[in-house]
């Protein structure tokens, strides 16, 4: 990380810009999201299959194609595999149409960080492409390109350039969660303005865009559109780097820089500008349901020449045949088996007799057992199935093992090496894992896999040790944690109302799991407290910064609420992580910074306490995806009480809100608090206080 | 006249309404003898240009609509103006209630008015001169209609700046589009204004966005508008032209909804947003008026087509009821009904209201509805190659006969640019003028030594000897005398500048209380007619 680091010594990039210049790119293999797991705990994310290839080599084939020289790559979580792959691969061979390709390591938990760090390095000498490692693309890139350095050659400041497909309103690589809406003077190709449209939204954001006058008035034309990919290919200068290290708190490349920038126009001065793609394939790979949606395109040759056919991997043999379906050689299919549309078969695998293919992608040396079903399925390496089993738009991670007679429904997600005993059912939308956050092999669960079988359910969050192994977990936790509570109010009815779209019920779930929802104001607020909490500021001066940090945003009692239990929750889980128990680590924590919640209550008179409600929600909320989440919610509770910033009526009403008991989740995580609720009610002080002790030990 | 092409009855009617031109203050003083549309534009009452329009795109049914203290010199100048008589004459209503501050969208609600009303309509302003052929806009509207009985509306916008005519500080209204899905979009585009067809989904003077900005800080756009249209365009330059192609049943619209005050703002502009913002069109009982109305077809279907009342069956009507143009053309793929009817019934299954933004400076549309536009204006057309010079096929619809008429009698030595300039009937010109485009009425006279730059001269007026008049508008019967400078000055009618005035950015006007008066209209803005 180099925070604020001045773009001062960097080597001159006008020089460059008049001589040859290399053209040079950055990948990001880890795009700091948790959206692909329980898979992306045994693999980084870039290496799983897509349509038996590799997504990385999809990214680097696009940058191939589009003349980049100088490729750096940014690993994340498992760089070790990643590297090792691509030392292996054909990029690194003598013929590889790049001439660097410099594999670099970092601490970064965020993009932000990624591109702090490399202003920090001085290695881009002049206009560069950003991408991250999971682009599918076919775009000649040069059109973009030539656009942004003739936009450049006549104005310094038009510093990026981003590439975005055109779809219309309705489309299956489209994110369903969050729409990104960005307003472009189509005169000028710029971008004037961008916002995401949050889906699963609680309430209290509005439901409008707000959009300045200024723009309004000072452009006499102006779309406003929402049926833009974004695709995440950037054209950037130098600049666009040296930008990223004055705002040391931008994370996201859309969400905080993109905004940050374009809000900040009158300070910086900096345009960035569109290029709108309306023909080739430009898709991320964003999420489960993109996954699904662009390995059916890739398989129905949108993407050409990105076709498995192409063999884009040294030792592939696919040929296409007639009806999309592609074969390599060496595939073992029984006399009375059927292979239908849309197929995809590597080496080495057999199909055992009656069994019927359709929709679905196989990967190398795969087992089929006899009279099998396999319907969306996609099925990757070493898998072996039973016979008579049925696997209906399901994802297959390598070395699975499925028993007879076992059906796997719509959506199920089994991670690497699970095996599933016969005759079990595994229900739509479950995901087996066996390997956990520290890359420890889990409990086997017989409920979930059967007798014999291995694995056991995945829940988001579930681990106790929910730390670092996994950066893009525990990193992220600050910035992307908060928009999971908005799960529960939100999963139902999005879930009901896309389920008759498309089946992949549980693609919505993983693309929403992981949404980035919170504003500018909760972010700084809670990453500047949780710093000042870890190193142990005094409450007055923690008490100012946060003061400041409010009127600056101009914040709502609400948000401030939000980002206090957001940053002190996560300060309590690391004390716990140290060794401490909850109960002791609550109490330091909220003793010592006492005065910083009072200051957030203004009920204390009132019958009605609604900010004191407000915080019990906002912390059950928080603690649903925490560890020990119950527990803590009720030493929290109980701690609140007793230094007298919670009076009994607003327990009392907290319970008795339907916000706090509108969800399982929500129900589940207060639990453990009922009985000190119960306890307040009938206030008899001694045996409540018992059960506490009782929890304690249990840790 | 020229273009009599016949062309077969449209169906629809038109309402021009004839207001009393608040904007145009300093020539319409004393609306109840000289009303804002007698105004000459080029040399023609401005009304000829909407009439002509009218007639050329084949409307037979034109009414006018003027308050009852206009109603006599307008009947009068139908009866007289040689220009206003070679057209064929309109009906005149003046609403006994219609007073020169009524909104437009009132004047609707009229009694006068919604009997007036018996088919699809056109709502045009006095002060429209418009190039575009109004048959290609109508087409393009019966093309995109819509199902019978909620037919869709449309509206037409016109750019504001980057001409050579455009004026400073030439009002302009807000506007966002969407683009038409490609199943409603019409397939053949042969005609220019099919292919600049939108959705129309805001609309409003820039004047009230400019106060909504300030009140919300900032531009507000509800998700449900994005929800609902992928792209959405907002223009900020464009004026709206006030041309409307309105439904039958937007009648109703107007007579139920007490709140409209104008169409152009209101009846408009809701309509356009009820489109995607959902709850809306229930509010604007526009659900109430389909109900009504298929219930009405019903009854009337099974007591036979005779007895159905209500203007329904009444001449436009009754033609429309058999031809269905939607299912007629070739050129539209069958399954896009479907798919826009199951669209349509999921939203409010209200019909569209569509724009047609004229993109570019030509062809021409302009509302005369300020000095610096008349003159502008008139400027322009007087540019035109007049049909003696380039014959009747390929000269504009708004040439004249003669840049100088016959009558005139513009004396040896004096210089007229003839490219550029107008002279009607009767008038003379002195010795050793000047005159660049510079359009003179009717008996005026110019006496010799005069330079008369960029000058609007209306009829019967003088000008004295060597004065020097620099986009100047000098009104009816007014008297300039002599050596007096005028730049960019306004003469109302029948004043008397006395002689060696010298002047800027003046407006000679009379004081009779006016003012008053003045501020009521001020308070109402150029909506009002």
């Amino acid at each position: 990380m180099a925070p604020k680091q001045k773009s001062g010594q960097k080597p001159k990039p006008n020089a460059a810009e008049e001589v040859e210049e290399t053209f040079q790119a950055v990948v990001f293999a880890d795009t700091f999201e948790t959206r692909f797991e329980p898979f992306t705990r045994d693999k980084p994310r870039c290496l799983l299959p897509l349509a038996n290839t590799p997504i990385i080599e999809y990214t680097l084939e696009f940058l191939a194609n589009a003349g980049v020289e100088e490729v750096f790559l940014y690993g994340g979580a498992h760089s070790d595999q990643l590297e090792k792959y691509i030392n292996a691969s054909k990029w690194r061979a003598l013929s590889s149409p790049f001439k660097q390709l410099t594999f670099l390591k970092s601490t970064s938990t965020s993009v932000g960080d990624v591109m702090r760090d490399l202003d920090g390095k001085h290695l881009i000498t002049g206009d560069f492409i950003v991408v991250s490692g999971d682009v599918i693309s076919n775009l000649p890139i040069e059109g973009a390109l030539a656009q942004h350095r003739a936009r450049r050659a006549l104005d310094k400041n038009a510093i990026m350039t981003m590439v975005l497909r055109e779809a219309g309103l309705q489309h299956r690589t489209k994110s369903t969660s969050i729409s990104p809406i960005f307003v472009i003077d189509p005169t000028k190709d710029r971008c004037l303005h961008y916002e995401e449209i949050d889906r699963h939204a609680d309430e209290e954001h509005s439901s409008r865009l707000n959009i300045d006058a200024e723009i309004i008035l000072k452009h006499p034309e102006l779309d406003i559109r929402q049926d833009l990919i974004d695709c995440s290919i950037d054209i950037c200068t130098p600049d666009v780097l040296s930008l990223w290290s004055d705002s040391f708190d931008y994370q996201s490349p859309r969400k905080h820089y993109l905004y940050g920038v374009l809000k900040d126009y009158e300070l910086n001065g900096k345009t960035l500008h569109t290029y709108i793609v309306k023909d080739h394939y430009a898709a991320r790979v964003r999420n489960l349901k993109a996954y699904d949606a662009i390995s059916k395109d890739v398989l129905s040759r949108w993407t050409y020449p990105l076709c498995p056919d192409t063999n884009l991997l040294p030792g592939h043999t696919f040929t296409l045949r007639k009806g999309s379906m592609y074969q390599e050689t060496g595939v073992t299919l029984a006399r009375s088996c059927v292979i239908g549309r849309r197929t995809v078969i590597g080496q080495g695998t057999s199909i055992g007799d009656r069994a019927e293919v359709h929709n679905s992608v196989l990967g190398r040396n795969c087992k089929i057992g006899r009279n099998v079903k396999l319907d969306g399925a996609y099925i990757w390496d070493d898998v072996v199935i039973g016979d008579n089993t049925d696997v209906r738009g399901a994802i297959i991670a390598d070395g699975v093992v499925l028993g007879k007679n076992c059906a796997v429904a719509a959506g199920s997600l089994l991670s690497y090496g699970v095996k599933i005993a016969d005759n079990i059912w595994v229900e739509s939308g479950k995901r087996i894992t066996k390997t956990r956050n520290d890359g420890s092999v889990g409990k086997n669960d017989p409920a979930v896999v059967g007798e014999g079988g291995e694995g056991y359910e995945f829940i988001h969050g579930e681990e106790e040790e929910d730390e670092d192994d996994d950066v893009s977990v525990a990193s992220s936790g600050l910035v992307y944690r908060m928009p999971n509570l908005s799960l529960s109010s939100a999963s139902i009815s999005t879930l009901s109302s896309e389920v008759s779209n498309t089946s992949w019920a549980r693609s919505e779930r993983s693309s929403f799991s992981a949404d980035e929802d919170s504003d500018n104001f909760h972010h700084d607020a809670s990453v500047s407290l949780f710093d000042s909490l870890r190193e142990g500021v005094a409450a007055d001066v923690v008490q100012l910064e946060l003061v400041t940090l409010r009127m600056s945003a101009n914040a709502s009692d609400n948000q401030v609420r939000r980002a206090i239990v957001t940053s002190f929750m996560k300060h309590i889980q690391q004390l716990m992580e140290g060794g401490k128990g909850a109960g002791p680590a609550v109490n330091e924590v909220f003793t010592a910074y006492k005065e910083v919640i009072e200051r957030t209550l203004f009920d204390r008179s009132k019958g009605q306490k609604k900010d004191q409600v407000d915080l019990l929600l906002a912390l059950q909320q928080d603690l649903i995806h925490r560890n020990k989440g119950d527990m803590v919610l009720l030493f929290t509770a109980k701690s609140l009480y007793e230094l007298d910033l919670i009076e009994e009526e607003a327990y009392g009403q907290w319970w008795n809100d339907e916000r706090s008991s509108n969800s399982e989740e929500m129900r589940t995580i207060r639990n453990q608090t009922q009985q000190f609720v119960d306890w307040l009610a009938e206030a008899e002080e001694e045996s409540s206080e018992e059960e506490s002790e009782e929890e304690s030990d249990d840790e | 006249m020229p273009h009599s092409v016949s062309v077969p009855p449209t169906g629809l009617q038109a309402l021009i309404l004839c207001g009393p031109g608040v904007s145009l203050n300093t020539f319409t003083s004393n609306p109840e003898e000289y009303p804002k549309c007698l105004i000459p534009v080029a040399n023609r009452p401005m009304l000829w240009y909407a009439l002509d329009w009218s007639k050329r795109m084949g409307i037979t049914d034109v009414t006018l609509v003027t308050p009852p203290s206009s109603l006599a010199p307008l009947q009068a100048a139908l009866r007289q103006n040689p220009h206003l008589t070679s057209l064929p004459s309109p009906s005149v209503i003046a609403p006994a209630e219609l007073e020169m501050t009524t909104g437009t969208a009132e004047l609707l609600r009229l009694p006068e008015v919604q009997a007036c009303i018996k088919s699809d309509f056109l709502l045009l302003p006095c002060d429209l001169v418009c190039e575009i052929p109004g048959e290609s806009l109508l087409e393009a509207w019966m093309v995109c209609g819509g199902e019978k009985d909620r037919r869709n509306g449309l509206s037409m916008y016109y750019q504001t700046q980057g001409r050579e005519e455009s004026v400073k500080g030439e009002a302009t209204d807000f506007l966002a589009v969407a683009p038409l899905e490609q199943n409603e979009a019409p397939t053949v585009s042969h005609a220019a204004p099919r292919s600049s067809l939108s959705k129309l989904v805001l609309s409003m003077p820039m004047a009230t966005l400019k106060e909504k900005l300030e009140n919300d800080k900032g531009f507000l756009v509800r998700h449900s508008l994005v929800d609902t249209h992928a792209q959405v365009k907002l223009l900020t330059t464009y004026r709206d032209a006030h041309i409307y192609v309105l439904p039958y049943w937007v009648k109703d619209m107007a007579r139920l909804n007490e709140q409209f005050q104008s169409v152009g703002e209101d009846l408009v502009g809701w309509w356009a947003k009820s489109e995607w913002q959902q709850g809306l069109s229930e509010k604007l009982k526009i659900n109430e008026i389909f109900q009504q109305k298929s219930r009405r077809q019903s009854h009337g279907l099974t007591l036979g087509e005779s007895e159905s009342h209500d203007g329904e069956s009444l001449d436009g009507e009754s033609l429309e009821e058999e031809i269905d143009l939607q299912s007629m053309s070739t050129t539209k793929s069958t399954p896009a009904k479907f798919t826009s009817q199951t669209a349509k019934n999921s939203k409010s299954n209200l019909p569209p209201m569509l724009a047609y933004v004229q993109r570019g400076t030509a062809p021409f549309v302009r509302r005369v509805d300020s000095s610096a536009i008349l003159l502008s204006t008139s400027l322009h057309l007087a540019k035109l190659e007049s049909i003696e010079e380039v014959g009747r096929v390929a000269s504009s619809a708004f040439a004249h006969a003669s840049k100088v008429a016959n009558t005139a009698s513009i004396a040896q030595r004096c210089t007229v640019t003839r490219n550029d300039c107008l002279v009607d009937n009767n008038s003379t010109v002195e010795e050793k003028c000047v005159i660049k485009e510079t359009i003179i009425g009717a008996n005026c006279h110019i006496a010799s030594g005069a330079r008369l730059t960029r000058c609007l001269i209306m009829d019967g007026a003088v000008v004295g000897e060597r004065c020097q008049l620099t986009g100047t508008i000098v009104g009816r019967r007014s008297k300039i005398g002599r050596e007096t400078v005028l730049k960019d000055c306004e003469v109302q009618d029948g004043n008397v500048v006395p002689d060696e005035t010298d002047a800027k950015n003046e407006k000679f006007m009379i004081f009779e209380g006016l003012d008053d008066e003045d501020d009521m209209n001020a308070s109402e803005d150029d909506q009002d007619y």
